[in-house]
C-alpha cells in the first residue's frame, strides 16, 4: 500500500515537472505584445469590414472576443 | 507490540515520500511566495544606465524616499504613467526623494528608441534579463514600490490607471513629512 502511495506521490511530482505550460512573467510579455501576435492583425481593416457587414446585415456585436496582447494590468 | 512497530516502521517511508512531495512543491511555488512585499527591505540591486556605459545600486540614493518605477516600452499602460512620474520627479525630486525607473525591455535598442519620446528627468536602469524583475516579484506591468528612506517597501503598486497618482503621491508626501524636520521640502 505504501508503495502504492510512494509511487502516486512520485508520478504526480513528476508530471508537474513535465508540465508543458510555463508561466509567462509579467515581465516577459514583450514578445506577446507585438503586433505580428495578435490574433487580428489588422485591427482597422477588421473594423471598418464589420462596419460593412453591420449595416448589411441590420445587426451588430457578437464579433469580439477578449485575448492577445501583453496583458498588462 | 509487533504489529505496532510494523506499522510504524510503514509509516516511515509514507511520511518521507509526502515530506518530499511537499518540499518540491514547496520549491517550484517558492518564486511566487517572495518578492518586495510591503514591510520587508527592498533587495539591492546594480544595474547599468541606458544610454551610457555607467552603473548605478539602489544603495547609492539610501536615505531617500524613493519610487521605484518597472517599466516596459511595450506596455501601454507604462505610457500613461510616464509623464506622471516625470512630473512627480520635477515635484518632489531632490535630497530627500527620487525616481529610479528599471526599464525590464529584452532588447534594450527597444527601450533606447522609447526614451527619446519623453522628456525624463530621471534616471532609467536597465533589467533585460529579467533579474531584478524576477527578485521583485512583479505582479503585474508596470508595477511600481515606494521606498521608505531606510529602503523599506510601503507601498507596492501594480499596474496604472489614470487616477493612481493621487494616492502614490500623497503616500509619498506622508513619507516626506515624517522625515525629521528641516530635511523634508
Amino acid at each position: 500500500m505504501n508503495r502504492v502511495v510512494q509511487r502516486f506521490c512520485a508520478c504526480f511530482a513528476m508530471a508537474l515537472c513535465l508540465s508543458a505550460c510555463a508561466s509567462v512573467q509579467p515581465w516577459e510579455r514583450g514578445t506577446l505584445a507585438r503586433p505580428e501576435m495578435q490574433l487580428d492583425p489588422n485591427p482597422l481593416q477588421t473594423g471598418l469590414y464589420e462596419q460593412v457587414y453591420d449595416s448589411k446585415e441590420a445587426a451588430s456585436g457578437g464579433t469580439d472576443t477578449a485575448g492577445a496582447g501583453c496583458g498588462c494590468n | 507490540m509487533d504489529s505496532v512497530t510494523a506499522k510504524n516502521c510503514n509509516e516511515i517511508p509514507l511520511m518521507k515520500a509526502l515530506k518530499s512531495s511537499t518540499l518540491l512543491l514547496a520549491a517550484l511555488f517558492v518564486r511566487t511566495v517572495f518578492g518586495a512585499e510591503e514591510g520587508v527591505m527592498a533587495p539591492d540591486f546594480t544595474l547599468p544606465v541606458l544610454g551610457n556605459e555607467s552603473t548605478q545600486s539602489l544603495s547609492a540614493s539610501h536615505g531617500k524616499v524613493r519610487y521605484i518605477d518597472f517599466w516596459a516600452s511595450w506596455c501601454a499602460p507604462c505610457r500613461v504613467s510616464i509623464p506622471q512620474i516625470i512630473a512627480l520627479q520635477e515635484e518632489l525630486g531632490g535630497d530627500d526623494f527620487e525616481v529610479v525607473a528599471i526599464n525590464v525591455d529584452e532588447r534594450v535598442e527597444d527601450a533606447l528608441d522609447f526614451l527619446e519620446l519623453y522628456s525624463f528627468n530621471y534616471v532609467n536602469l536597465s533589467d533585460p534579463d529579467g533579474h531584478v524583475a524576477e527578485t521583485y516579484a512583479l505582479k503585474a506591468m508596470p508595477m511600481s514600490f515606494v521606498l521608505d528612506s531606510e529602503g523599506r517597501v510601503t507601498l507596492a503598486h501594480a499596474g496604472f490607471r489614470r487616477g493612481d497618482m493621487e494616492t502614490i503621491r500623497a503616500h509619498i508626501l506622508e513619507l516626506l513629512d515624517a522625515l525629521p524636520k528641516g530635511l523634508a521640502p
